[in-house]
């Protein structure tokens, strides 16, 4: 199943791409995809248990099953409003 | 009122926007980009946002403080794209027939929004960026040395 992946700030700096689009098996889970993503782009991103993943715009849990279509979003530690 | 935009921000407007006259207290915070971060000069700063998430947990704050306050006149505008030093990144305008409820609530918007709201900024220095970390920037009791204005 095709799902598509978004990147921001410091992981699309140091992957190169804001996009991009992935082929995974049916059922594969949340921590599953970020372990797949993390030693895609080891250098990239943080270890798999402290990546932050969001699914069609709401955070995850590891366990949660993924589906076709589903917007996955990488989202590095933020810092928005003001310090 | 949600608003995520790459244009000024408007205080005054959004102040007025919310403003009913069951209301006695106004709060409103400006979000403004600071010349110095941890010792040393920011040339501007850039904002960038997830924006469809930024504005649906924009929502949810809103509806915990509807919940928690029981305000209903709130409004919230992040800037994003880029900034100069002196510019309003953030405004959070609430109201409410007391003061109590719109001190607290107007807090509590301001350090949900740093948790959960996909939101990011970069400061750009003469020699170099960096994507700030909020959760490991120095707190403000640890205050870095800044050269004299």
């Amino acid at each position: 199943m095709k799902l598509q992946i978004r990147l921001f700030a410091t992981y699309r700096d140091r992957v190169g791409k804001d996009t991009f689009a992935l082929d995974v098996e049916e059922g594969l889970v949340v921590s599953q995809l970020a372990q797949r993503l993390v030693a895609s782009f080891p250098s990239a991103l943080p270890p798999a248990e402290s990546l932050v993943v969001a699914v069609n715009q709401e955070y995850a849990e590891p366990s949660q099953t993924l589906h076709e279509g589903d917007e996955i979003a990488l989202i590095p530690p933020v810092s928005g409003g003001c310090p | 009122m949600i608003i995520m935009t790459q244009e000024p921000l408007d205080p005054q407007a959004l102040t007025r926007a919310i403003q009913r006259d069951t209301n006695g207290a106004v709060v409103t915070f400006l979000g403004v980009t600071r010349r110095y971060s941890q010792g040393k000069e920011v040339r501007h700063l850039e904002y960038e946002a997830y924006l469809p998430m930024a504005e649906a947990k924009l929502r949810e704050i809103v509806q915990e403080v509807r919940e928690r306050w029981r305000i209903e006149d709130i409004a919230i505008a992040h800037r994003i794209g880029r900034l100069s030093i002196g510019e309003t990144s953030l405004v959070v305008a609430v109201a409410s027939p007391h003061r109590q409820e719109a001190f607290a609530a107007s807090q509590y918007v301001v350090n949900r929004l740093k948790q959960t709201v996909p939101i990011w900024k970069k400061e750009v220095f003469a020699d170099g960026e960096v994507w700030v970390d909020a959760q490991e920037e120095p707190s403000p009791t640890h205050a870095t040395v800044k050269p004299k204005e």
